[in-house]
């Protein structure tokens, strides 16, 4: 059998690995070891041995494994403690980087330890997050499966203390300049955004940063906080903590439309702040928002144009446009659809983040005779069995239905690679996509789909047109520009934002029914 | 706190490039790698530690260094490093200078001190070096570039270098014969192999790189050609290897290497003498095999150059 011991990212000295390897060599019943990083060669290497797997497959060149075969189950056991014991040795020396693995460690180690992330299966969250608040700590509770009721109680007991509850299911943070689960490298500045959509959280962040400002703190609520059962405990308390906070100049909320009730308490409360606030309630009710006294905005990139303005004592009209000149994009959109044949029709939208193929539908409207989804703004759109035959289709492949037993698409591509494969053929006339670059994001998402289209330029027999924007920012691990390039150098076309990557694809749509008339 | 000794294309960097912020990348007893905004790897080093590139060096206060954690916070000016939550600042404006560049105009390349140096450095290597890296490749390297046997014992092959012998018999021979070019295809079967923080290839590959390099800027031979050689060694590990390799081979293709390291290559291309195993046994002891690759490296590239010089 073969055991493995891997740690991500995690950095010894070359002593300490050459220990082990020694070690673990020398104990009775181990036939073979490799000790190292994950670099490609030494995981070739593991593969040549015999000690080659998926655990070895997924690992980056800063991730440390050892994979060893052994005989038997106690040969095992005496390989982990062998390499405990080293790893201990060392830490105790103070040779290698000290990761704690108990919250009493972790708070042995930083007493003013105040915020902690947690990630466990949801049916045992609820008593770790109460643990964490008992001992007035901070939590961002990433775990999902969390019952509306054990939410509510925790929310609760938060806002009693004082102290962020942010989630369940809250995929994205900002606090103090951390970045936390899914979020971008965005640079430091007077704009506090708290969000109840991850990806749309994402996309105002990254905008901001490359409209030159920055952000103060990134809070997430996560989804169901604004609906009546939760009531929005955490955008409210999280609102008081940005009115409080001397570095926050400009408040940005993000969230699908709230349940009245809800709306109405956290309208009220932005009334009553001298601080100005941009608010996109995707969808939402506009006029209810100016009344309020707040900025409102039409889509997520309009938010990032509107706090950014703010943030420099300006006001911005509606951005409904696109950055290039409109002779550009008239010569991008002939350009496009001029080789596509009569027979090539449809959309299809296969994007990873939820909130962004939400905005992409409800800026494309149904002015095309609707788009099908698995989350459909009306029910007669719904897409039974996933069958995106003879329709416009625009799907969230971040939804249960593709995630059952692997991870999101933004960690592993090969669920939109799958779908494009499958869902693109002579019928198709236009992609529409997102890219999601940034921490917890794949390594390199651009590539994955820039090989998608690469595959689907030899399948499939006609000239099918890709729009993309990139969701990220030029500090991000993948880098914005690296990114662009490389879907670029496929023909994808990217915009720079997802709402002028759907306006472009409006206007595709329409000069294709008239090209089609 | 004050900051001892700043290395100078560190002090250029931080001219040019701060404020901004960093992060804590890796942390060991005298050693903290911070990464920047722009994937740069500054290290900070304790008195214990000779200077390297991009790297300053500060009396460590190991009460702090205990409680940094990976991904801390770190502002970095012109002027100071600050550990925010730690509340450590370490100020450098009037730090000593290193310089990160070798100076040259004293150096020499004689070959027939150069046999004589390397003939040192062999017995250095087969004494005092680790066997668990590449060094088991110096067989099927001299018998390459054929070099007159000795009565030493050869270090038998090992579970890597079993592996990577046909490749490493391939880079060889391109450099023996100048074949840059065809370095290309062959390097991305070559970097980031090996065990180590710094893998066995990247370390060997450091010490064949900056001998090549001077070489070429003392002779004031084939000194474009080198530079793209060396640039396209550390283009074809980028993201192949670790972040602290990268760094590495990205100071080294420019021709900036640590002082212990360089204080080796600076008497290998002087009059070399018995002071040179001295200082090669120092290069041995850094690292577990790191020290013995990179000084593999450099004894790789002088026989290159020896076989050349000959054939000449």
């Amino acid at each position: 059998m073969v055991l493995y011991d891997i740690r991500k990212n995690a950095y010894y000295d070359s002593v300490t690995l050459m220990l082990i390897s020694k070690e673990i060599k020398q104990i009775e019943g181990v036939t073979e070891v490799l000790v190292g990083m994950g670099t490609e060669l030494n995981k070739e290497l593991s593969s040549n041995l015999g000690l080659g797997g998926e655990a070895i497959d997924g690992l980056s060149p800063n991730d440390f494994f050892i994979a060893a075969e052994v005989s038997d189950e106690q040969v095992m056991a005496e390989v982990v403690e062998t390499v405990a014991r080293l790893l201990t040795q060392k830490k105790a020396s103070g040779d290698s980087v000290y990761r704690p693995v108990t919250l009493s460690a972790a708070k042995g180690m930083i007493p003013e330890l105040n915020l902690a992330v947690v990630s466990i299966a949801g049916q045992y969250a609820e008593d770790e997050v109460d643990r964490l608040l008992e001992e007035n700590i901070h939590v961002m509770l990433f775990s999902d499966n969390v019952s509306v009721e054990a939410e509510k109680k925790l929310k609760q007991k938060a806002v009693d203390r004082g102290l962020l509850m942010m989630g369940p299911d809250c995929g994205t943070a900002i606090i103090n300049g951390i970045a936390l689960a899914f979020a971008n490298v965005v640079k430091r500045g007077p704009i506090g955004v708290i969000g109840a959509s991850g990806t749309g959280t994402q996309e105002v962040t990254s905008l901001i940063d490359r409209l030159g400002s920055g952000v103060s703190q990134v809070i997430g609520t996560g989804g169901r906080d604004l609906k009546s059962d939760i009531g929005g405990l955490m955008m409210l308390q999280s609102f008081d903590a940005l009115i409080a906070d001397p570095e926050t100049k400009v408040i940005v909320l993000i969230s699908k439309p709230p349940a009245p009730e809800v709306a109405e308490k956290i309208l009220k409360k932005v009334s009553e702040t001298s601080k100005p606030v941009v608010v996109d309630f995707i969808g939402g009710d506009l006029e209810m928002i100016r009344k309020a006294g707040a900025i409102a905005c039409i889509s997520l990139e309009d938010t990032a144009y509107k706090a950014v303005a703010a943030a420099n004592g300006k006001s911005a009209d509606d951005f409904a446009g696109f950055e290039m000149s409109d002779s550009e994009v008239s010569k991008i959109v002939s350009q496009a659809i001029s080789p596509l044949k009569p027979s090539q029709k449809f959309l299809r939208g296969l994007y990873t983040g939820g909130t962004l193929a939400d905005e992409a539908m409800k800026l494309l409207g149904n002015q095309f005779g609707g788009i099908y989804s698995n989350i459909p703004l009306s029910p007669e759109y719904e897409l039974e069995n996933l069958n995106v035959t003879g329709k416009h289709t625009c799907l969230d492949l971040g939804e249960d239905q593709f995630t059952v037993g692997r991870p999101h698409p933004m960690i592993d591509p090969s669920t939109r690679t799958e779908r494009m494969l499958k869902d693109i053929d002579e019928s198709t006339a236009i992609v529409l996509m997102d890219v999601v670059i940034g921490y917890g994001s794949h390594e390199n998402p651009a590539g994955e789909v820039a090989d998608s289209v690469r595959k689907l330029k030899a399948k499939v027999g006609a000239p099918v047109v890709y729009v993309a924007s990139i969701t990220g920012t030029s500090g991000d691990p993948q880098g914005f520009e690296s990114s662009k390039e490389q879907l670029e150098a496929e023909g994808v076309i990217v915009m720079p934002s997802n709402a002028q990557a759907v306006r472009l694809v409006g206007k595709m749509m329409h000069a294709l029914a008239q090209k089609e008339a | 706190m004050h900051v001892k000794m700043i290395a100078s294309d560190l002090k250029n960097y931080l001219t040019d490039s701060a404020p901004f912020e960093a992060r804590v990348h890796s942390i060991f007893k005298d050693v903290i790698n911070l990464i920047d905004h722009q994937g740069e790897l500054i290290t900070l080093i304790s008195e214990n530690k000779m200077m390297a590139p991009m790297t300053l060096q500060a009396p460590f206060n190991r009460s702090v260094v205990k409680k940094m954690v990976s991904d801390d916070i770190v502002m970095v000016t012109d002027s100071k490093i600050s550990f925010k939550r730690l509340n450590w600042q370490l100020e450098f404006i009037s730090a000593d200078i290193w310089q990160a560049d070798f100076e040259t105009s004293a150096l020499k390349f004689d070959s027939r001190i150069f046999i004589e140096c390397a003939d040192i450095i062999r017995e250095a290597l087969l004494i005092n070096g680790d066997n668990g890296g590449l060094l088991p490749l110096i067989k099927v390297l001299e018998k390459q570039l054929q070099v007159e046997p000795s009565h030493m014992n050869l270090p038998k092959n090992n579970t890597y270098t079993e592996f990577i012998e046909e490749v490493f018999i391939t880079l060889v021979n391109h450099l023996k014969n100048k074949e840059y070019e065809m370095l290309s295809n062959i390097l991305p079967r070559f970097v980031g192999f090996g065990p180590g923080l710094t893998p066995s290839s990247d370390d060997f590959l450091m010490g064949m790189m900056i001998t090549l390099y001077l070489e070429s800027t003392i002779n004031k031979q084939d000194q474009t050609r080198i530079r793209e050689m060396t640039e396209q060694i550390y283009n074809s590990c980028i993201s192949k290897t670790t972040t602290v390799s990268e760094a590495m081979l990205k100071n080294a293709s420019k021709g900036r290497i640590a002082s212990a390291h360089r204080n080796l290559i600076e008497t290998i291309y002087s009059d070399c003498g018995d002071h040179v195993r001295e200082k090669a046994i120092a290069v041995i002891n850094n690292g577990a095999s790191s020290g013995t690759d990179f000084l593999f490296g450099i004894y790789c590239a002088q026989r290159i150059l020896l076989s050349r010089a000959f054939n000449r």
